[in-house]
Order: structure tokens, then C-alpha cells, then sequence
């Protein structure tokens, strides 16, 4: 009698074993039909493919960025690029033309006194002033 | 014992349970069959009188979910004497396939160009359903052999490479690579198809590049040369998902 039990229970388990085994395939099956590692593998060609082209350009620089257009065509056995543009950009240079465009010499006022009534401009001495309406 | 109204009632049932699914069966068969022979043409036409294949790939920041990659192909010709060596039909999957063979003396190919195909025999192989559930490993087979023309012609033609790159300390972080290809293919061969055991098409295709100079009557260089690749083709795209997620942001 409770042999028979314990069978019956080894019996149902091994059922829901198999049973879970089969849905776990069916549901992998159907999951590994899709594009998932052909787009992964394309994504790393392309960036090798890309890597291979900028590396090509001499003097890249420490920090930026660099746009390229090239035609590749595969020759023995190699691919070869043929570079007809390109763009560097330095981020150091960037920062260094930030830092001339803060300097004091551009668009600063200074501050003092301007007559109008004066033939002369007392900033500038023997040159023609620019408040002369008489054409001095 | 039984009453005749009753035994003629249950010969008639069983004359109709009979006949019926012939009668049910309708056009699906010939439907599916026609599909899969103009498919069969197509190949053929596309293998002889060539095709117009333009291809872009694009990947942002590296990330497979933002990798998009599109294949448009175009041909139109007239070929005389296709035939259809062998028909077969898969009642159960609702599915055909159709091998046709043509043999010209010469064609003029999608690039104007004379070709003399010495009577040459080309043999290409056309699925087709009218089933759409089943319609999922012939879309892959079509997409494994679009991915072939297009292998194809990376390697003879070439292609053009666009990217955006970022350089930090003098290492290169691919931001924005694309790929495009434009170009017209003829004489290509499929050598072997099938699918694998997830359910993804491979077509092996190749191209023999001293037969095209001598169809052509003209010196290519690198003649001798023989590209082979292989074409790939899934069912599934599983970032539909995420590219659909990405979009609504």
C-alpha cells in the first residue's frame, strides 16, 4: 500500500520533470530563432571596421572627436580604405580657444572721460578724432 | 433492424465526410504552388540578368539594440523557357518548393551588358506559403540570401564607411559607424541553403569572377578570383521590443 503510494509520487514528479524540461526547450527554441547574435556580431564588425579606418589617420589627437567618410574595398585579402574625408577635432585646442576668447582684451570698457566739445580726442593724441565735425 | 431512411442517412454522411476536405481544400494548394514558381523565377532572373541591391547599416554608441541594417533589391527582366524540374508541396506546413532551370545562348544584363551564357544551365530554388503562421523560415531564407547579394558585393565592389568617432586618451570609442552599398550583381551562384538547428537561414553563395570575364569577353582584374560567402537570416528580431521602447521616448 505505501509502496505504492511513494511510486505513484516518484511517478507524478518525474511527470512535472519532464514537463517543465519540454516547456523550457520549446521556450528556448523559440527564442534562439531570432536575429540576436547575427546584430551582436555585426555591431563588433562594424566597430573593428571603423576602428581599423580611423586608426589610418595620422596624429589623432589625445581627447576628441574624428568624422570620417571612406570607400572600403576589400584587396588581397585585406580590407583597404580609401579616406576622401575627414575631420579632427582636438577638445585641448577647443578649451585653448575658450580661454583666448575670456581674455581682457576683447570687448572690455574702460573707463574715462570723452568731450565732445573737443576738437582733439584726449585718449589718442595727433590722430584724427572721430567726434570731429569739422572734419579736421 | 435499421430503418432505411437511418442507413441511407449515415451512407450519405459518410459520402460527405469523404469528399468534403477535397472540396474545403479550395485554391491554397495552387495558390502556394504559383507563389513559390514566381519566386523560383525571380531567383533565376536575379541570378542572370542580375539585381539592384542598395544596403545601410547603422549602429549607434556600439549598442546591438540600436543596430539598424536595411536591404532593398530591384530587378525586371523578360526570360523566355524557364522551366519547373520539380514541384513540391507540403500539405500539412502549407508549403511549396519549386526548382526551375533556364539554358540561354545570350542576355543583356541589368547593366546593358551582353553576356554569352554558352547555353549554360541555371537552376535556382523558390519556397512559398499561403500560411502566414508559417511563413517565419522562408522570410529567413530570403533575408540569408539578400545578405549573400549584399556580401557579395561588399567584397567585389566595396562599400562606403561614415562615422562619428570619440577619442579618449588616445583610445577610439566608435559613436556612430554606417555602412552603405549601392551597386548592381549578376551571375551569382547559390551553392547551399538551409536553416539551422534554432531556425535561422544560411545561404552559401558564390561568384566566379574569371567566368564573368569570359561571359563578358572582358579582362577583370583580379579574374581567378572565386568569392564565396555565406548569408545569414532569422525568424525573429528580438530588439523589437527595445527599438520600440527607445521610439516612444
Amino acid at each position: 500500500m505505501m509502496s505504492g503510494r511513494i511510486m505513484k509520487g516518484y511517478a507524478s514528479i518525474i511527470r512535472l520533470l519532464l514537463f517543465a524540461g519540454c516547456f523550457l526547450f520549446s521556450l528556448f527554441t523559440v527564442s534562439w530563432a531570432g536575429n540576436k547574435i547575427m546584430v551582436e556580431q555585426r555591431t563588433k564588425e562594424l566597430d573593428e571596421l571603423n576602428k581599423q579606418a580611423v586608426q589610418q589617420i595620422p596624429d589623432l589627437p589625445k581627447d576628441g572627436t574624428v568624422e570620417l567618410k571612406a570607400k572600403a574595398e576589400h584587396r588581397e585579402g585585406k580590407i583597404q580604405f580609401d579616406i576622401y574625408h575627414q575631420k579632427v577635432y582636438d577638445e585641448e585646442e577647443k578649451i585653448a580657444e575658450l580661454d583666448n576668447a575670456n581674455s581682457p582684451d576683447d570687448g572690455t570698457v574702460k573707463e574715462g572721460i570723452v568731450d565732445i566739445n573737443n576738437k582733439k580726442d584726449t585718449s589718442k593724441e595727433g590722430e584724427k578724432s572721430e567726434n570731429d565735425p569739422e572734419d579736421n | 433492424m435499421i430503418p432505411k431512411i437511418i442507413r441511407s442517412l449515415i451512407v450519405i454522411s459518410v459520402c460527405v465526410g469523404v469528399m468534403a476536405p477535397s472540396g474545403w481544400s479550395g485554391n491554397k494548394r495552387i495558390m502556394t504552388i504559383r507563389a513559390a514558381k514566381v519566386m523560383a523565377e525571380r531567383a533565376i532572373v536575379e541570378s542572370i540578368y542580375g539585381l539592384k541591391l542598395r544596403a545601410t547599416e547603422e549602429v549607434k554608441d556600439m549598442i546591438p539594440a540600436s543596430f539598424e541594417g536595411s536591404t532593398e533589391t530591384k530587378t525586371q527582366a523578360k526570360i523566355k523557357g524557364i522551366k519547373y524540374e520539380d514541384i513540391v508541396y507540403d500539405q500539412e506546413k502549407d508549403i511549396a518548393k519549386v526548382t526551375a532551370s533556364v539554358t540561354l545562348d545570350t542576355i543583356t544584363n541589368i547593366d546593358g551588358k551582353k553576356m554569352n551564357l554558352k547555353n549554360k544551365v541555371y537552376r535556382r530554388v523558390g519556397f512559398a506559403t499561403s500560411t502566414p503562421e508559417m511563413a517565419g523560415p522562408i522570410r529567413a531564407l530570403r533575408a540569408a540570401e539578400l545578405d549573400a547579394y549584399k556580401q557579395l558585393i561588399k567584397q567585389i565592389v566595396g562599400f562606403t564607411l561614415e562615422s562619428q568617432t570619440k577619442v579618449e586618451n588616445y583610445i577610439l570609442k566608435s559613436d556612430l559607424v554606417k555602412t552603405k552599398v549601392l551597386a548592381t550583381l549578376y551571375l551569382a551562384e547559390v551553392k547551399d541553403y538551409g536553416w539551422d538547428k534554432y531556425g535561422d537561414a544560411y545561404v552559401k553563395m558564390v561568384l566566379n569572377v574569371s567566368d564573368i570575364s569570359e561571359i563578358l569577353g572582358e579582362g577583370i582584374i583580379d579574374a581567378g578570383q572565386i568569392v564565396e560567402v555565406e548569408g545569414q537570416g532569422a525568424q525573429e528580431d528580438d530588439f523589437k521590443a527595445s527599438r520600440k521602447s527607445a521610439k516612444k521616448k
